[in-house]
Formats: C-alpha cells, structure tokens, sequence
C-alpha cells in the first residue's frame, strides 16, 4: 500500500521504492584505494580505462555490466566535487588544454565513461551537484528524485575521488567512494525500501540521521536504517529488511 | 493538472529578453572575435560577453546576475513548497581557475565550486535552503525545467523557481578551442559547409513554473542520452528521433515552429536539422547561437524566454549567421510571422548525446 506523504497541499500519494541491489566502494586509505581501482581497471577495456578517472572507474565497480543498475532506465547521479582529478589537471595544463582532460573533467563524466564504454542508452539521466558548502541538501534532493522518477527502475549512484591540490584547498573530497542503490516497485525480493516520512524524520533507536554523501555510503555499507531531511525538503527513511 | 511558466526573463550580451529579442530581430551578432583566455591572451575566438572576462572577486558575473534576480517575483524561495532549481556546468570554475595559478588567493576560496557559489547566491537573496542544483552540461537547464515540472505534479511544490546562469572563463572557452569547435570562425548554423565553428557566450535566465493560469502551458517534454560518443552523437541520428518521439502526436493537433540548439558544429547541426525536416515536415528551424553564442548550461532557459518573448510579439527571429547551402529547407533564414503557429518546439543537446525537448503551448 503507498505511504502518505506531506505536500504542500495536505497529503497526496508520491510512491515509495523498494531496493534491489546495493554496491559500496568505500577503501580506507590510500593503498586500499590504489589497489582496488588497479583491479576494477583490469576488468575493464583497456582503451577505455585508459581514459578514466578514478571516480569513473569506481562507478564502473558498483555498477557492474550485468547488474540490473547498468539497465536502469533512471540513473541519478549525485556528486558534490565531480571529477576533481580531472579538473586539477586540466586546469594546470592551461593554456595548453588537452581535449581529452576538458571533457573528462565535466560532470556528469564518470556516469558518461562507464555507460559509454559500455553503449547503453540511458532514457532519463539526473546528474546533481551541491547547492552549499556541504552535501546535506544534495543527499535530499537525490532521494526525492529516486521517488519522483517513474517506474522501470531507477539506479542512485554516489561517487566523490580523492583530489589532490584541490584537496588542500578544501575544494574536493579528502576519500574516494562511491555507492549505487537500485530501486523499483517490486516488493517481492527486495532488500529494503526508501520512503517519505511522515511525520516528520528524526533520530531513533533504529534510525540515524545522516547529512552527508560519505556518511550515506558508510551507512549503506553497514546497511544501518538512515533518515536524512533538509528543511524545506520531504524527510526520507531508508530501510532495510 | 496543467503546468504554466508564470513569469521569466533572461539575460544575454544584448541585455534583457526583450533587448535581445530586438536585436535578433534586427539580424544582429553579439559575437566578437577576442583572446580565448581573456586577460591571459590567446587566440582570437567569437565570444558574446556581458562584461570582459577576468577573475576578481566578487566574480565579473556576481553584480550583473544579483540584478536579474533582484527582478524575480517574491516568494518564499527554498522553503517548503518554493523550491529552488538550479542549473549550470561551470559554477566557481573562475576561482578555481584563478587558485590553480595562485593557491593563495584566500578570496577566492569562497567561490571555487558549485555549492559555494550557490551559498553566496542564496545568502544575498535570502533564499532557503530547499534547492536542488542540475549540472549535465548544455542540457541543464532543460533538465531542471523537467523536473521542476515533475515536482508540481507531484504535489511537492506550489511554485517552482528555475535559475540557470553561465558566465565564460578560460576553464571552457580553452576547452572548446582544445575540442576545435571553438576556433577563428563565426557559427553558421545548419550550413552544409567545409568547417563547423561555434561561439559562446554568457547568459542567465529565471522563470518561476506553477499551476496558476498563463498563456504558456508546458504541453510536454522528453529527455534522451544516448551515451555513444563523449562529443559525438550516433550517426544514424537515433537519440534525434527519440528525443523528437513523444511530440509526434503534438505534431498532428499542434502548431509549433523549432527553436532548435544549432551551435553550428556539422554533424549535430545535420543530424539535428534532417531530423526535424524528417519527423516534422514543413516546421521551421531556427537557431539564435550565430547571435548570442552558446550560453552552454543555461541555453535552454535562456533561449526559451526569447522564444516565449518572441512568440508574444508575433515576430520570430531568424537563423543568424547562417547562409546557403543548408542541411535542409526547414532552416528559418528571415524572420517570420508568428501567428500561424500556437506552440513552440524547443531543443537542447549535450556532451554524452543527451537531449532535451519542451514544446509550450501558447494561449493569448
């Protein structure tokens, strides 16, 4: 049965989504990261690697070939940084601009290189960045996508790359992950769900609030009961079975 | 439930929506050939700016787009009910520019990415917190127009407001040169030619989308990405025709003429120009990128306000800069008269083969 959900009218009936498959990517440091995009790279084309970023090649990792997410017919995609790596690249090579640093470095890239490699359309495609200094608002805003989105499956991909000096500006992600949920109607096998919540979200025993990209992956990977809200926004539940 | 755009403007190098639209009208270019890099030199490309490029602080678009703004009608922005859609590909791309030269230019820090830039933004207009920001390069403001209009479905919002500005720096003028499509010749779009060129330019639009009553119906949209080619698009032309699919049937009981995107590269330019002679036949075409430039993220909106503001006055503009031979008929090369038509067909592409369409209905 759908969930009720406050709208700015009352109540109307917006669906809930039920989760399918869940893939995490998250190393704990630098050698950890090293060695699982040397692995994630040799299973991929070599021409086609050879052009990716890291953010690119992690998404190819959680969004593997045969994995019902690389068929979605909607794939969100949330990144607060984008293609640091690139850009920091791209940027010092001025004015000497490479073509290939230039495209690279234009989000949503790391979806495009892993779906391209791979020549497979995708019909709707909602690539998000921030719209402040930290993820919070981006995190809503992706998990109210997931629940705008009509059927057919809908793919939430997450992904940030370690930058360099950008980094040290404060400019980038100090941590590379990246994370893909799949969602669509079907109850049957599902491992969880996402929904609005009424009344209003906040931290329980079985719910903790989470406000960040990263804190999403982590919490995903531990597949702990996650409530996020931004004022303004809905509040979203997610939860597992 | 039946959505309207309620109000809009735009800004470009000739001015407001109106300004501009004189100008097209008139057959005017506001691209000049100037260095690639600004103040750091370069080559000379076609370039339609709002003020010279440069990396102070605040930005050299800071005061101009704050003005526009200044001009949207008050709501609660960003608060329940009054969300905010943002839309760009090169938000804080000047200051990040400016501290890969200099890491030590502090001002700058607060400018330097996408969601600094909106923070500043919503600080100096008082807006809320409840915004989403849309970023798939030159179909983002299509794309935020499409989910803005999902959101009033969906009963979540009562009005939604969309912003989509981009202001030119050497971080894309640079990266177009290095793609060759940015180079020392004037856009042509939709000329069968030897050499397709391009120009870019700056621009900024709003429009506030709601279920109150206007003359513009949003009578439907699509959205496609093909994901062939990063800069190319499959050539047998299929992400055209699947973007174009769902208005088939507006074709039949609709009147539409097509602003397309037209930046005047060949082969999109021909798969987008046969594609419409094809799907729609005896619809004119027209492009505004021989004028204004590719305003790149804000494209859509921008272009869509002209259209909007040229439909009203019942004189649409032709193709500028453009000259035979043509990939097609279809190609609009004089202005012409509006009132055959009550619909407005509207194409965006992007990096990626993505596409987006948006035909709005016109009810005087």
């Amino acid at each position: 049965m759908p969930l009720e959900v406050h709208t700015v009218d009352g109540y109307c009936i917006m669906n809930h989504r039920y989760i399918h498959e869940v893939r995490v990517l998250l190393p704990e440091d630098l050698e950890q990261e090293l060695a699982l995009l040397s692995d994630l790279k040799s299973r991929l084309p070599r021409n086609a690697a050879r052009r990716m970023s890291a953010s690119g090649i992690m998404v190819s990792g959680v969004v593997p070939d045969d994995s019902a997410a690389a068929n979605s017919f909607n794939v969100i995609y949330a990144s607060q940084f984008a293609e640091t790596v690139a850009l920091e690249k791209y940027l010092t090579s001025l004015p000497e601009a490479s073509p290939m640093l230039f495209q690279t470095s234009i989000h949503p890239s790391a979806v495009e290189q892993v779906w391209i490699c791979r020549q497979r359309t995708i019909p709707h495609f909602i690539p998000m960045t921030a719209t402040g200094s930290d993820s919070s608002a981006l995190l809503t805003a992706s998990f109210e996508q997931v629940l705008l989105s009509a059927g057919f499956g809908t793919t939430l991909v997450l992904a940030e790359e370690r930058g360099t000096w950008m980094t040290g500006l404060k400019l980038a992600s100090d941590r590379s992950f990246a994370a893909a949920i799949f969602f669509n109607d079907e109850a049957d096998g599902a491992i969880g769900k996402l929904f609005c919540s009424v009344p209003k979200a906040r931290e329980t025993k079985t719910f903790v609030s989470v406000n960040s990209l990263l804190g999403l992956t982590e919490a995903v990977m531990q597949r702990k009961n996650i409530v996020v809200g931004t004022s303004g926004f809905s509040n979203f539940a997610l939860q597992w079975n | 439930m039946k959505v309207f755009i309620e109000a809009a403007d735009c800004q470009t190098c000739f001015g407001n929506s109106c300004q501009t639209l004189s100008a097209l009208h008139a057959g005017r270019s506001g691209l000049v050939m100037q260095p690639v890099l600004g103040p750091d030199g370069g080559d000379l490309v076609p370039l339609a700016l709002r003020n010279e490029m440069g990396t102070p602080i605040p930005p050299r678009w800071w005061k101009d787009l704050i003005n526009l703004l200044n001009a949207i009608p008050q709501y609660p922005w960003g608060t329940e009910g009054y969300p905010i859609l943002f839309a760009s590909s090169n938000y804080g791309i000047d200051s990040m520019y400016a501290l890969s030269k200099n890491p030590t230019l502090e001002a700058q820090k607060s400018w330097a990415n996408a969601g600094l830039v909106l923070e500043q933004v919503k600080g100096a207009l008082n807006w809320g917190p409840c915004c989403s920001s849309f970023s798939h390069a030159c179909v983002s403001a299509h794309l935020a127009a499409v989910q803005g209009e999902k959101l009033l479905r969906a009963k979540v919002a009562k009005k939604v407001l969309l912003v989509a500005f981009d202001y030119l720096g050497p971080f894309v003028t640079a990266g177009f040169k290095a793609l060759k499509i940015l180079n020392n010749g004037m856009p042509s779009p939709y000329m069968n030619s030897e050499m397709g060129s391009i120009g870019l330019g700056d621009g900024a639009a709003w429009a506030i989308l709601g279920t109150d009553k206007t003359s513009w119906e949003i009578a439907g949209s699509s959205v496609w990405n093909e994901m062939y080619h990063f800069t190319a698009n499959e050539p047998e032309g299929s992400g055209f025709s699947e973007s174009l699919r769902p208005f088939f049937k507006s074709f039949q009981n609709q009147r539409f003429w097509v602003k397309g995107h037209g930046t005047g590269t060949l082969e999109a330019g021909k798969l987008e120009c046969l594609s419409v002679a094809k799907h729609f036949p005896g619809t004119p075409l027209v492009s505004w990128k021989g004028s204004i430039g590719h305003t790149l993220g804000s494209c859509a909106l921008v272009e869509a306000v002209i259209a909007i503001r040229a439909q009203e006055q019942g004189r649409i503009p032709a193709t500028i800069g453009t000259r035979h031979p043509l990939f097609a008929d279809c190609v609009a090369t004089d202005n012409f008269d509006a009132g055959a038509f009550n619909s407005i067909l509207m194409l965006c592409n992007a990096f990626g083969g993505a596409h987006g369409g948006w035909l709005l209905h016109y009810e005087p």
